[in-house]
């Protein structure tokens, strides 16, 4: 079963008399559960597809369903909740609050949602449970984006959105938090789109899409994902 | 600092453009209002002097208690030094109906010989006088009357008589002017009236007719370019004046000698001319009247005389009337009897007559009897009577005559008649029928008799009947003849009869007439005696009236010059001790005021600003921290790339004086043109007659505030600048270490961190994390809330004045100015018994000098002494402002009003001296009652008597109406300035219009504030949230892409806000109440006590207005983080 659909999306910048296609009608879907890699160089358009699916952006043509739910029609206001309730976001440079504690960045999420995940399991669940009460500049860069993803995981997101999330850390750290998310994808079934320019970590996922130029070049399906131990790059 | 440098400065204004803006606007705020303020202290003193130059307002103005002669003013000419001189008149005059004010009259200014004129006029409307009756009023308090109007003066002292001094005392107002004498309301006080002008008028030269100049206007060369309210005018002017005094010296010496001393001596001789010519004129009467007494007594003996005379005609001519009268009465006697005898003969003659005519009548009737017997029908009868009354004897013949012929044919008729009767029996034999009974027959029968009888009777008449006929016809005629004899006779009895009586009568009447003729006479005699003796009665009084008024004249004439005399005699004496007054321009009303509220300006001028100018540079400070902050890359990019780091720091300063030039040019511009002006033209409520305002800028301040700014932001600019290019280049260009996060102390206070929801905990530890912006948000706010206290406070301080004087101190209805000589009965009569008026005092009240030390005198104290103590306590309060305790007056000192007493400085146990009626006693303060208007020194009737010796004279009557009574009419006062001890009556409602008008300027300074406020508070509040937004970019998309609502997102940075705001509202509270104390104690006038207490609501309006301010702010900045991208939340940091 489908949970992200994009049929056609096109997101088109006009920057004085130039229009930028930053992408250019592309489709694909991704089924709910999996774990799915973007990858392309810089302005493959990349990022505007996860800002897009992300509810942060809108396209200028097509049809975005999340859920069987078009989000490409939402309102503003339909848009946040829709972020609020159905989306985690990882971000590349972890985007943690300073002035607050690791447990209270994640309580920051679980203050606005219903149905959520306690923020100290959350933080248990990402190795951290002894560090809750340290603020992010107490903490290492890896363990900053522990924190983000248990940010992201204790709202309980349909889907998760990751952009980059080793983009800021060093190749250990890095492969521990792609081990971590791809471990909450297997164990919680829970969807994870990622987005990289490393080519190197597209084995691990269950589908890799290839962007070049605001278009897709290949989407293929990985039969027999590997787990990130046995990827080196 | 490089092109290339200069060239990415200006891309940074361009970018930075928000915040290059509020620097230039805090800026701009603080400089223009540091300038304004400052140019406004200049620029009225540059007014003031622009103006006394141009009218030409004297130096010195000279009065003399006696006056001042050609002499005079030309021994003043020749003081050394005196430029210009001036002589003019003055006269204060009561209006009639008008609570008797005091008008001062000037005389317009006038040339005098070759000077220039002295304090020149300003014509605001109309035209100036023409003609002596008109007159032109001070502009300010013209309200009262109208262009058109004609008012009357009248004098105000009984014993003074206005026309010495003014040849007309009704005049036309045709013109509103300014004079440089009044340049505010203040009309000064005077000895007479209410001891208040009201209102200057002035009136041309001519319309004064005294013979004395009043008072000498006078202008010195020296002082000439020196600034009117400067020491230099002020030490020079007084060393000038000290020739002027030198100069009133000699004139007054030589006043004595000449005017008193030789008036004494002219008034002796005239004394003693007028006592000679009284006793000459009265003897002169004295003989005149005997003349006319001698000439009474002739004319009353003629008059008898002439009466006796006429009396004896008078009886003459009653014994002829006597007899005439008897005369007339015998005559008529014999009259009647003749007349009798005549009416009797006429009734037998009557008689006579009538029998005669019977006769005649009976005959006629025979005759018609019988002649229709005889065939003679009734007209052939009257045919022989025609007109007559008896047939003539032929007429009788003539009958018979027909009788016979008559005989003939009734002969034959019988014969014939006979015959028929004849044949007739015959045919009736023959028929056999009988005759008698047949009524043919029967007729035939009777006509036979019928005619045999008419047969018989008619030879019976020739026979006997005609003769008969004939003698008695004869008979009657010669009766009528006798009797027609008979009458003559009688009618020649009666016609000798009445020609007796013409005759008697023609001679009575002729009797009468000459009666009549004498009594007429006598009548004449008699009127004309009357005539005569009124005439000469009506001559006599003439003469007495002419000698009796003559010598009333000429009494009156001697009393008049014996008045005069002692008019002239009083006059001498009441002249004053001759003295010559040296009134400097201080002595205007309003002039030294100006002085004082020009430094009240300055006053302020020093601390509100400076306040800005701190806020200004701080709020500088934070944003270009921020910005070079947020410029770090660039800063390591330049260094790297070898610029030095003095140019790279050029740059930042470069940016900032270009702001700061950008914000002063603006500021200053603004300030300038508006802050002077509108202080200004608040103050020219007061000050009316000067003219619009000539900016004059403080250049001084103006560069000071422009270089401390400049100072301050270059500074922190070159700061900043030198920490971060202290360091490594590299680091510069590793992104800045975000500021960790802290715990704060309040977490270690577990009962309320625990207390505190989620939101709650991160606003606490963000308003920590951020000191520079709480202090400066804190101090921000709190300027704002404390110019609101502030404004709002002084406006309800002010008004409280009014509230508090009228409402709490004074409460009764209405004051009246009564003649100081009322009797009690008469205020017992007039106001105790009136059913309108509730209860009533009588009080001594007028201005009083009132000193602690020589320090100077208080303008608007009065010393106030009540009648009643208990009538009194129910209309004027004496308390403590604090406790509101009651103070009683007592009998051992005296009660000062609590400003007055402030003022000089006294307290409860202390002396100060009290001057009336030119008495100066010391008597001790007892108490310091609250009152907030003018200055009062309340004592009591017994003090009053102990000190000055005798009983006060009470002039004013307090009185509250009844409480049904509406008594604060126009009617009322009507009714009671008709009472003539009344000399006027002020109603306290109408005393609260008048001053809330006079106060009203000052809401002006209010407004000034809080627009000041609403700025600071803008400023202040949009820069820091500016700069709190810009720095919470990522962590602000970081929350939206979390899924946070816009309203939650700007909840989330608002808390902080508002919490500040909260705590900047709290500590401007209190800041404001220090600074409205400022304020009052610098805007305060001597006459005025604002009110201490700031009310309550004073500071929720504030509170709130100032929440709103920030509210409003807040609303902006939530357009701002709406905007914000989500996409910033994946950049990297920068």
């Amino acid at each position: 079963m489908n949970l992200v659909e994009f049929r056609d999306v096109k997101k088109y910048y006009k920057m004085g008399e130039v229009t930028i296609k930053a992408v250019d009608g592309i489709s694909f879907s991704i089924e709910k559960g999996s774990f799915t890699v973007v990858v392309g160089s810089s302005g493959a358009g990349k990022t505007t597809v996860l800002n897009i699916l992300g509810g942060m952006d809108s396209c200028t043509e097509g049809q975005v369903l999340v859920d069987g739910r078009d989000i490409s029609k939402l309102s503003e206001k339909e848009l946040v909740l829709f972020r609020r309730h159905e989306i985690g976001f990882v971000f590349q440079f972890y985007n943690l609050i300073q002035n607050l504690t690791a447990r209270e960045n994640v309580e920051l999420a679980t203050q606005i949602c219903k149905d959520t995940i306690d923020a100290e399991k959350a933080l248990q669940s990402v190795g951290l449970a002894d560090r809750m009460d340290n603020f992010p500049a107490q903490l290492s860069g890896g363990e900053q984006q522990r924190v983000s993803i248990a940010r992201a995981l204790a709202k309980k997101p349909k889907l998760l959105l990751c952009d980059e999330p080793t983009g800021a850390l060093d190749y250990n750290t890095g492969r521990n938090i792609l081990k971590l998310l791809q471990k909450r994808s297997r164990e919680d079934g829970l969807t994870v789109v990622l987005i990289t320019h490393n080519t190197a970590i597209t084995p691990m996922a269950d589908r890799v899409i290839k962007m070049g130029s605001g278009k897709i070049v290949s989407d293929t399906i990985n039969e027999h994902p590997v787990s990130v131990d046995d990827i080196e790059w | 600092m490089s092109k290339m440098l200069f060239k990415n400065m200006l891309r940074d204004i361009g970018r930075t453009k928000a915040r290059f803006i509020s620097i230039m606007l805090i800026i701009m705020l603080g400089v223009g209002f540091l300038v304004g303020v400052n140019s406004t202290a200049p620029s009225m003193y540059a007014v003031v002097d622009e103006y006394y130059a141009d009218k030409n307002l004297m130096d010195f103005r000279l009065i003399s208690t006696v006056g001042f002669s050609e002499e005079d003013v030309k021994a003043v000419e020749n003081t050394e030094g005196v430029e210009d001189v001036m002589p003019s008149y003055f006269c204060d005059v009561l209006t009639k109906g008008d609570t008797g004010s005091v008008i001062r009259l000037h005389a317009i200014p006038k040339k005098f010989g070759d000077y220039k004129e002295i304090n020149s006029l300003t014509l605001k409307e109309g035209r100036m006088p023409q003609a002596p009756n008109e007159t032109v009023i001070g502009a300010s308090r013209f309200g009262d009357y109208e262009l058109g109007d004609t008012i009357s003066f009248f004098s105000p002292t009984e014993d003074a008589d206005l026309s010495q001094m003014l040849s007309v005392t009704e005049f036309k107002i045709v013109g509103v002017v300014d004079s440089p004498l009044y340049i505010s309301f203040e009309r000064g006080s005077t000895n007479v009236g209410s001891g208040k002008v009201s209102a200057y008028m002035m009136i041309p030269m001519e319309s004064f007719c005294a013979d004395r100049y009043t008072d000498l206007y006078v202008t010195f060369g020296e002082l000439r370019g020196l600034e009117p309210y400067s020491e230099e005018y002020s030490d020079l002017r007084d060393k000038l004046g000290e020739r002027l005094e030198l100069t009133s010296d000699t004139r007054v010496q030589t006043f004595v000698r000449e005017e008193v001393e030789s008036a004494q001596a002219s008034i002796d001789e005239a004394k003693a001319t007028l006592q000679s010519e009284r006793s000459k004129a009265e003897k002169g009467f004295a003989e005149a009247q005997d003349e006319l007494d001698a000439g009474r007594k002739a004319l009353q003996e003629e008059t008898s005389s002439a009466q006796k005379t006429l009396a004896a005609a008078k009886e003459k001519i009653d014994a002829g009337a006597l007899e005439l009268h008897s005369g007339k009465e015998e005559f008529a006697a014999e009259i009647a009897k003749a007349q009798q005898d005549i009416e009797n003969t006429e009734a037998q003659l009557k008689k006579g007559e009538e029998e005669i005519s019977n006769a005649k009548k009976d005959m006629k009737e025979g005759i018609l009897s019988v002649a229709q017997k005889f065939g003679i029908s009734r007209e052939q009868i009257e045919a022989f009577y025609g007109e007559k009354d008896m047939l003539s004897a032929e007429d009788v013949e003539s009958v018979a005559a027909y009788a016979r012929i008559y005989k003939v044919s009734v002969e034959a008729q019988l014969k014939e008649a006979e015959e028929d009767l004849d044949l007739l029996l015959a045919q009736l034999k023959a028929q056999g029928i009988d005759p008698a009974e047949n009524p043919k027959y029967i007729s035939a029968l009777e006509l036979r008799d019928a005619l045999s009888e008419k047969l018989f009777a008619l030879l019976d008449f020739i026979d006997n009947g005609a003769s008969q006929l004939l003698l008695a016809v004869e008979t009657i005629a010669t009766q009528e003849s006798t009797l027609n004899t008979a009458k003559a006779q009688l009618s020649e009895a009666t016609a000798a009869l009445d020609a007796e009586i013409q005759q008697a009568e023609k001679k009575f009447a002729q009797a009468e007439a000459e009666l009549e003729s004498a009594w007429e006479e006598y009548t004449l005699g008699v009127k004309a005696l009357e005539t005569n003796q009124k005439e000469a009665e009506a001559l006599l009084e003439k003469a007495q009236q002419e000698i009796d008024s003559k010598s009333a004249e000429a009494e009156s004439e001697f009393e008049k010059a014996e008045e005069e005399l002692k008019k002239a005699q009083q006059e001498l004496d009441s002249i004053p001790e001759p003295q010559w007054l040296c009134n400097t321009r201080d002595s205007s009303p309003g002039y030294s005021s100006y002085e004082d509220d020009v430094e009240r300006v300055t006053a302020v001028g020093k601390v509100f600003p400076i306040f800005f100018l701190l806020v200004a540079v701080l709020v500088c400070v934070t944003t270009m921290t921020r910005l070079i902050e947020e410029q770090r890359s660039d800063l390591g990019a330049f260094t790297t790339l070898g610029y030095r780091k003095s140019s790279i720091t050029a740059k930042y300063i470069a940016y900032c004086i270009s702001a700061t030039v950008v914000g002063s040019a603006v500021g200053i511009l603004l300030g300038i043109f508006s802050i002077p002006f509108v202080i200004f033209n608040a103050y020219r409520m007061l000050y009316s007659s000067l003219p619009k305002l000539v900016l004059t800028v403080d250049a001084g301040s103006a560069v000071i505030a422009i270089v401390v700014a400049m100072l301050c932001t270059s500074g922190v600019a070159y700061l900043t600048c030198r920490s971060l290019l202290r360091k490594e280049p590299a680091t510069l260009l590793r992104p800045k270490a975000p500021k960790p996060g802290k715990r704060i102390f309040l977490e270690h206070v577990g009962f309320i961190w625990s207390r505190l929801g989620f939101f709650s905990k991160v606003t606490v530890r963000n308003i920590f994390r951020y000191k520079v912006r709480f202090f400066m948000t804190v101090l921000g706010v709190a300027g704002c809330t404390a110019l609101i206290v502030a404004a709002f406070g002084l406006y309800g301080s002010i008004n409280d004045v009014i509230d508090k004087q009228f409402g709490k101190v004074f409460t009764y209805d209405a004051v009246a100015a009564v003649d100081s000589d009322t009797s009690e009965a008469e205020f017992k009569e007039h106001f105790m018994s009136d059913s309108r008026i509730d209860s009533a005092v009588r009080c001594r009240q007028t201005l009083v000098a009132v000193n602690s030390t020589e320090r100077g005198y208080y303008d608007d104290t009065y010393i106030c002494v009540p009648e009643n103590m208990q009538e009194f306590e129910k209309m004027v309060h004496l308390q403590q402002r604090k406790g509101g305790d009651k103070i009683e007056i007592g009998t051992k000192g005296v009660v000062l009003s609590e400003k007055l007493a402030r003022n000089m400085g006294v307290w409860v146990g202390d002396k100060v001296s009290v001057v009336e009626k030119g008495v100066k006693v010391r008597p001790e303060v007892v108490g310091i009652c609250e009152n907030y208007l003018y200055g009062y020194v309340y004592m009591s009737p017994e003090l009053y008597a102990e000190y000055f010796g005798e009983a006060p004279e009470y002039n004013v009557v307090m009185f509250t109406k009844a409480e049904d009574a509406d008594i604060l009419s126009d009617a009322m006062a009507e009714e009671f300035l008709a009472k003539d001890f009344v000399r006027g009556i002020s109603f306290v409602e109408d005393s609260i219009k008048a001053f809330s008008e006079m106060i009203g300027s000052l809401n002006y300074v209010v407004l000034v504030m809080l627009v000041c406020a609403g700025a600071l508070a803008f400023v202040v509040l949009y820069n820091l949230t500016n700069i709190n937004i810009a720095e919470r970019k990522r962590e602000i998309s970081t929350l939206k892409v979390l899924g946070f609502k816009d309203t939650e997102t700007s909840a989330y940075i608002y808390r902080e806000n508002l919490l500040l705001s909260l705590l900047g509202t709290g500590a401007g509270l209190v800041l404001g109440v220090w600074l409205l104390r400022f304020i009052i104690s610098t805007v305060e006038i001597d006459m005025l006590m604002f009110g201490r207490e700031i009310h309550f609501t004073v500071f929720i309006i504030s509170a709130v207005l100032t929440l709103v301010f920030a509210a409003i702010v807040n609303i902006i900045m939530h357009f701002r983080i709406k905007k914000i991208d989500m996409v910033e939340s994946m950049k990297s940091v920068e």
